[in-house]
């Protein structure tokens, strides 16, 4: 059964998420978001645990990933996600408030596929989000392992 | 008898010497902490303050487009005017001051340095802000000196915008940069506008972190150029200073401590 395409936004900050929704729902990518409010629950919807293991199969197009969260961060989710076999192809897009030299360094060096500084003014907020949802959703070819049906 | 006197001058300045040393290690090590507490600050500023500046931003601009239907009047216009421009500027001091603690961290590497060819960069660099403008270039045969050419192209930026801003008013700019040995083997460099000018009781409050001496209505700015040239030159081992007259222009000084003669 095909599964429908959909993007994980792993976020802690409800008005981040908030904004990040609103940006992405003028191109009709909003119904297909899954929200992760911190590292532990991306993990679980990533692998099919807790609360999520229920969820139908195929991984999420792009992974858009906040750094700085409680208890389990991005980077550690970074990390297992790129030395898990079954994962590591999966996009993540980094996105944060930190334009710190050395997160940048780290999240490169364990394989992040690209990484987005959030921009403060709303107006460039709603185009890098609307970007990177139109290109990681609808331009880019997912790998395998992906849900890849189209929103009917 | 006067091989024992030698012997113990010599081991009581060579006991003096390594408490100096150690007192040096301990100035270094303390130094270094109070940079790794100012680093964790400033990552700390850059991260926190941003995230609720960003959703100031973003639900105002929400708010102004549920109400778009409304037709509000002018007074609560001008108040979500206002709100909005406060967060921007925010946005620029939180920037300013990132970029101003930065300037305490990074590594600098010394090198010959030429500085001909680096106020020519500084210049095309800034030729967004001088495009519409008329201004006569005067700029000397300037010599090798010794710095961290990113950090120096940073001083030469911020000094020659600054000529470039506060002459604006005048209908033709003169900009010189110039430059004459110092004490010593010092470098003095100067930058020299006929802007217009400032008021010398307040020269001391020039190089201070978001110290101004023009209204930002008069000219935008957040104050943070001249701190991060003082920093800078600081750290090359330089002083900088100031001459100037209200209505009637502005010298600013740097000095580097070696000249091309010596190179480490």
């Amino acid at each position: 059964m095909e599964t429908l395409k959909h993007i994980l936004l792993v976020e802690d900050d409800p008005k981040d998420i908030e904004l990040t929704l609103i940006a992405l729902s003028e191109y009709n990518l909003a119904n297909k978001i899954v929200i992760a409010r911190d590292g532990l629950e991306a993990l679980d919807y990533l692998y099919h645990r807790g609360t999520f293991a229920q969820r139908s199969a195929g991984n999420p197009v792009v992974i858009l990933l906040d750094l700085k969260m409680p208890r389990l961060d991005g980077l550690q989710v970074l990390q297992q996600i790129k030395a898990d076999e079954q994962m590591r192809f999966v996009p993540v897009v980094i996105l944060t408030s930190s334009r710190e030299s050395r997160d940048l360094d780290e999240c490169y060096k364990l394989g992040a596929n690209a990484y987005v500084v959030k921009p403060v003014r709303f107006a460039e907020f709603v185009q890098a989000i609307k970007q990177i949802g139109i290109f990681w959703a609808l331009i880019n070819e997912p790998p395998p392992g992906s849900a890849t049906a189209r929103q009917p | 008898m006067d091989l024992l006197m030698n012997l113990a001058t010599q081991a009581a300045a060579a006991i003096e010497n390594l408490r100096l040393f150690e007192a040096m290690q301990q100035a270094t090590e303390k130094a270094e902490a109070a940079n790794r507490e100012l680093e964790a600050f400033a990552y700390s500023v850059s991260h926190d303050l941003r995230a609720p500046l960003r959703h100031i931003d973003g639900f105002l601009e929400l708010l102004k487009k549920n109400l778009s239907a409304v037709v509000l009047d002018e007074r609560s216009q001008h108040y979500m005017d206002t709100i909005s421009d406060s967060s921007k500027r925010m946005g620029s001091l939180i920037d300013d001051l990132l970029s101003f603690s930065r300037m305490g961290r990074y590594e600098m590497s010394k090198r010959p340095v030429d500085l001909g060819a680096l106020v020519q960069e500084s210049i095309r660099e800034l030729e967004p802000e001088t495009r519409e403008r008329t201004i006569d270039w005067h700029i000397a045969d300037l010599p090798t000196v010794n710095g961290d050419r990113a950090m120096l192209r940073l001083v030469l930026i911020n000094l020659i915008s600054n000529a470039v801003k506060f002459t604006s008013p005048r209908p033709q700019a003169d900009i010189e940069i110039g430059w004459r040995p110092g004490r010593g083997t010092e470098t003095v460099v100067f930058v020299r506008d006929n802007g217009v000018g400032f008021d010398m009781n307040y020269a001391d409050k020039l190089f201070g972190v978001f110290q101004r001496l023009h209204r930002t209505d008069e000219f935008e700015g957040t104050g943070i150029g001249l701190a991060n040239v003082r920093r800078i030159i600081q750290r090359h081992g330089g002083r900088v200073w100031a001459e100037g007259k209200v209505g009637q222009g502005a010298t600013f000084y740097f000095s580097l401590p070696q000249s091309s003669q010596e190179v480490q």
